[in-house]
C-alpha cells in the first residue's frame, strides 16, 4: 500500500477520539494490509503530509501501562502479535528522516475488535479496497462472511462458468430478441447479456440445488430440457 | 485473498469463449487490472488496452477469424465504458495506485452482483 491523500482531518478526528498520539514512528507489530512501498510517492506525500499508523494493542488483562513500550514485549501466547498496525506504508528508518509522523495507540481487550477496528479504518476511512488486507485479519474478523468475495473467489467463479455455459447451451438465449445468431445477439445491448447472465444465476443460487440440477439435464436430456427447467426457474422468480 | 491469485483465477475463466462472452465487463476490468503500469502516471486510454485483448483472444480455444472480430468489439467496448467511468472517478491521468484502488473497487463490485 502507499499513500495518495490524506485522511479527511473531520473523519480522522471522529474515528481517533480517545486514541492516545505519539509524535514518533510506530511500534514494532504486525501489518494488517499489504503494506508495498512506492519510494517516489512516499517521498512525495511526506513532503505534503503526516504518515499515520493506528496500532491496536492487544492488552488482555490491562497490565500494560504504557501502550507504546508493550508492543516492544514478546507477544502472549495466544495471540500472534500484541501490536496490530494499519498504516499507508510499512515504517522504515530512512522514512524517519523525510517524513513526519504520528502514531496513534489504543488498547483492546479482544483481537478480534482490534483487527476490526483497524479492518473498517481502513476500508471506510481511507479507501482501501477489502482484497488488500491480509487474509487472516480477513477470516478472524469475520469480513470473509460478510463479504465473501474480499476471501475466496472460486465460488463466483463456477458461477460464472456454469452460467455462462447454461446461457450458450439454452436455444432461448441464442435466439432472443433480434432472431439472429445467438453469438451477436448476446453483444447486442452493451451488458445486456451479463445482466440476463446475472439474472440466471440468482435463480440458481436461491434455488439450493439447482445448479447441479441444470447440469444434470443439460448433460441428460441437452439444450430442450435445459429451456424447460430456465422456463420453470423464471416461473419460480417472478 | 491475494489480488494475484483472484485476478490469475478469474482471468483462467476468462479464456473459454462463453464466459468472454457473458461477461465482458468482468473480463474487460480483469484484463486491464493484469495490465495496470507499476509506477507513475498514467495515461486513461481504451487503446492501451488493445493488445492485451488481443492476447486473451488468442488463448481462447476454436475462434475462427470473424469470431475474433466480433469478440475483441464486444471486449472494446467493455473496456471503452469502464475507462470512461473510471476517467470520470479519477481523472485522466490518474497515479497508477489510484487507478489500481479504482480498478479493484469497480472489479469486486463486479464480483459482488454476479455472487
Amino acid at each position: 500500500m502507499t499513500p495518495l491523500e490524506p485522511a479527511r482531518p473531520e473523519d480522522l478526528e471522529r474515528f481517533l477520539s480517545g486514541w492516545e498520539r505519539r509524535e514518533a514512528p510506530p511500534p514494532p507489530g504486525v501489518y494488517v494490509a499489504a503494506a508495498g512501498y512506492q519510494r517516489r510517492l512516499v517521498e512525495e506525500y511526506c513532503a505534503r503530509y503526516h504518515l499515520i499508523y493506528l496500532v491496536a494493542v492487544y492488552d488482555r488483562d490491562g497490565a500494560c501501562r504504557d501502550l507504546y513500550r508493550c508492543c516492544q514485549a514478546p507477544p502472549p501466547a495466544e495471540a500472534p502479535s500484541r501490536c496490530f498496525i494499519f498504516g499507508d506504508v510499512e515504517w522504515r528508518e530512512e522514512l524517519a528522516e523525510r517524513c513526519r509522523v504520528e502514531t496513534y495507540l489504543y488498547r483492546f481487550g479482544d483481537i478480534r475488535e482490534a483487527l476490526k477496528t483497524l479492518l473498517e479504518f481502513g476500508m471506510h476511512v481511507r479507501g482501501i479496497p477489502c482484497t488488500d488486507f491480509s487474509i487472516d485479519v480477513l477470516n478472524a474478523t469475520g469480513w470473509c462472511e460478510v463479504d465473501p468475495v474480499c476471501c475466496d473467489v472460486s465460488a463466483v467463479k463456477e458461477r460464472i462458468i456454469e452460467s455462462a455455459a447454461r446461457r450458450r447451451a439454452s436455444p432461448a438465449a441464442q435466439h432472443a430478441p433480434s432472431g439472429v445468431d445467438g453469438r451477436i445477439t448476446e453483444g447486442a445491448p452493451s451488458g445486456g447479456g451479463e445482466a440476463a447472465g446475472g439474472g440466471s444465476e440468482a435463480g440458481g443460487a436461491g434455488g439450493g440445488g439447482c445448479d447441479a440440477l441444470v447440469r444434470r439435464v443439460a448433460e441428460a436430456v441437452g439444450a430442450e430440457g435445459l429451456d424447460r427447467l430456465k422456463s420453470c426457474l423464471c416461473r419460480r422468480q417472478t | 485473498m491475494p489480488q494475484a491469485d483472484l485476478i490469475d483465477s478469474l482471468l483462467e475463466a476468462c479464456r473459454r469463449r462463453e464466459v468472454a462472452e457473458a461477461h465482458r465487463r468482468l473480463c474487460a476490468l480483469l484484463l486491464m487490472y493484469r495490465n495496470l503500469p507499476g509506477r507513475g502516471a498514467v495515461y486513461l486510454r481504451p487503446t492501451a488496452y488493445r493488445v492485451p485483448v488481443q492476447r486473451l483472444l488468442k488463448d481462447i480455444a476454436g475462434l475462427t477469424g470473424e469470431d475474433k472480430r466480433v469478440l475483441m468489439q464486444k471486449l472494446m467496448r467493455a473496456v471503452g465504458e469502464a475507462v470512461a467511468e473510471l476517467r470520470r472517478e479519477v481523472g485522466g491521468a490518474p497515479s497508477a495506485e489510484n487507478l489500481r484502488r479504482a480498478l479493484l473497487r469497480r472489479l469486486l463490485e463486479e464480483l459482488r452482483r454476479l455472487a
